[in-house]
């Protein structure tokens, strides 16, 4: 049974003492937005479906230890990231953990972009799924979820410019992957 | 703006490539930012597509709250996901851990959940078809992999039914934590890969893996994804006598194969009744195996467990209780178990592994009755 006229820090509030339906309706409420962002990055449907598993026996776990200075749906986004970095970690999809990341260094676009509006959208859209997970991570976070720049900062841990940065380097990395899929600038 | 920049932050572009600029005069007159608004547009338009609308499955909240409604592991850290009632059951429906002689490998696998099955059903694995025995119902399949060698390794089973062709398309995301012991671990002891096949895909095994894959340790020059694999199933049985008195499970050391060629290797070096292996609940036992519910042959032990081998294509035509060092990739093992109710579960775990008298990786789980 849903209630509507709860809001989602009710909720945590309810699950924390217990409450069952309390965190089916996060589940309603937010499930396929984890599930998105967990799929965006596993790639992997069934794995995405025990992280989210795992996610939502995380959110009854540590409901009490929700204080409440994220929305809640931040909060259930960065456990189900949490979870799913350390599954990649576990299968070794080290390549996807965040040390290694190319990071842009510069604000300012270089000049060997590409124009991305004049790339065809679903080569915009397969480029985007063969980014490194931890590129994938940010672009999710910020154009799946729709998450604030600080949003996003505090749910992977890191400085808002590291975001920044993050952003630029995906973008610079699809550029790149689309170049050599044939387009020019 | 941006700080020292003429032009729009990083943010007013993101926001104003979603449709919210917060500086549209300086947008309207900057070709710079507009470019840079088009390419984040197009970026976010791209992400919309690639993360789609993809629902998860509704019923995967109904386990995970049957699971933190009655799993102890839960409070550990880690949970059993399954059904309340199998969960109240789970003194009853005890381990039962099948090792393997040379590549020995023990799993201790927790409660799980059911779901419907369906009559006369059968597998594909891995292109084979494996038909059940008579009179069983498949109730639902399980996928994963590990490497043999993997010690302490935590992984998790899942469940779809509509990996099997002809069985209603409905997935079931149970998770059923494995844990491998590795006291009857032999080789390298250093972690190894462990890499589960995908569920979304049924019995692919990962890129440039193949169930031949070669089983070489990492530590001698093997590449980390060498892996075996398998799958499980779970069959409800009815018991002829459903009076029989309920038995506690006894972790049991159960081998079972086929043996490809001539009778060398039909030693019985292992048998239902725990020849060895690890130790566990235990309770009475020596109620018989039922008898009768199926088209393949078997043993019963002393544990009430009984046994039966095949292969894809020959149920019960092998010997139960053979060697296991020299198995045909694909035998199907059957463990049937008697639980509380005078039902059995049969669990069945089919295994492939590498060419040439490596063994497949078995687990098998004694669970509890279902209605």
């Amino acid at each position: 049974m849903d209630h509507p006229e709860l809001d989602d820090r009710d909720l945590v509030r309810r699950v924390a003492s217990r409450d069952r339906e309390a965190l089916a309706d996060l589940y309603r409420r937010h499930g396929r937005v984890l599930f998105g962002q967990i799929l965006f990055v596993v790639s992997d449907r069934g794995v995405s479906e025990e992280i989210l598993q795992d996610t939502m026996v995380a959110v009854w776990r540590d409901a009490a230890k929700f204080r409440g200075d994220s929305r809640v749906r931040s909060w259930m986004i960065a456990i189900a990231l949490r979870k799913a970095r350390d599954r990649m970690r576990r299968h070794q999809v080290s390549a996807a953990h965040d040390d290694v990341l190319p990071e842009h260094p510069d604000a300012a676009p270089g000049p060997e972009l590409l124009a991305l509006d004049r790339v065809e959208m679903a080569d915009v859209a397969t480029a985007v799924t063969r980014l490194r997970p931890g590129h994938r991570e940010v672009l999710g976070l910020v154009f799946g979820a729709g998450l604030t720049l600080p949003e996003v900062a505090g749910i992977l841990e890191i400085p808002e410019g590291t975001v920044k940065s993050r952003l630029y380097a995906a973008r610079t990395a699809l550029s790149e992957q689309l170049r050599e899929k044939g387009y020019s600038r | 703006m941006n700080g020292e920049s003429p032009h729009l932050s990083l943010e007013d572009l993101i926001q104003s490539a979603e449709g919210a600029s917060r500086d549209e005069e300086h947008l309207a007159n900057c070709p710079t930012c507009q470019a840079q608004v088009r390419d984040w547009n197009r970026i976010s338009e791209a992400v919309s597509v690639a993360v789609g609308t993809v629902e998860p499955p509704p019923q995967l909240i109904d386990e995970v709250l049957a699971s933190v409604d009655h799993s102890p592991a839960l409070k550990r850290g880690r949970r059993h996901v399954g059904p309340s009632r199998r969960a109240r059951l789970g003194s009853v429906a005890a381990l039962v851990v099948v090792g393997l002689g040379a590549f020995g490998l023990t799993f201790a696998l927790g409660p799980s959940t059911g779901v419907t099955g369906v009559a006369g059903a059968s597998a594909s694995v891995l292109g084979r078809q494996v038909m059940l025995p008579r009179g069983f119902r498949l109730v639902r399949m399980s996928g994963s992999s590990c490497h043999p060698w993997a010690v302490a390794i935590t992984i998790r089973v899942p469940v779809d039914i509509a990996m099997t062709p002809g069985l209603e398309p409905k997935r079931t995301s149970r998770q059923l934590p494995v844990q491998g012991i590795g006291d009857l671990v032999k080789g390298p002891s250093e972690e190894q890969t462990c890499i589960q096949s995908s569920k979304s895909a049924p019995y692919m095994l990962p890129t440039g893996v193949s169930a031949t894959t070669p089983l070489i340790p990492t530590k001698q020059g093997g590449a980390p994804t060498s892996i075996d694999g398998f799958y499980a199933e779970v069959v409800p049985i009815k018991v002829a006598d459903a009076n029989a008195p309920a038995p506690r499970m006894t972790w049991t050391h159960v081998a079972c194969g086929q043996i490809p060629s001539g009778p060398s290797g039909a030693s019985g070096a292992s048998g239902p009744s725990g020849a060895s292996g690890t130790s566990g609940t235990s309770g009475p036992s020596g109620t018989s195996g039922p008898s009768g519910t199926s088209g393949s042959s078997g043993t019963s032990g002393s544990s009430g467990v009984q046994v039966s081998c095949g292969a894809p294509g020959s149920i019960g035509a092998s010997g139960p209780n053979q060697k296991l060092d020299s198995v045909i990739p694909g035998t199907v093992i059957y463990v049937r178990v008697p639980a509380s109710d005078g039902k059995y579960q049969l669990v069945t775990v089919i295994g492939w592994s590498m060419p040439a008298k490596q063994l497949v990786s078995i687990a098998t789980e004694a669970l509890a009755p279902r209605s």
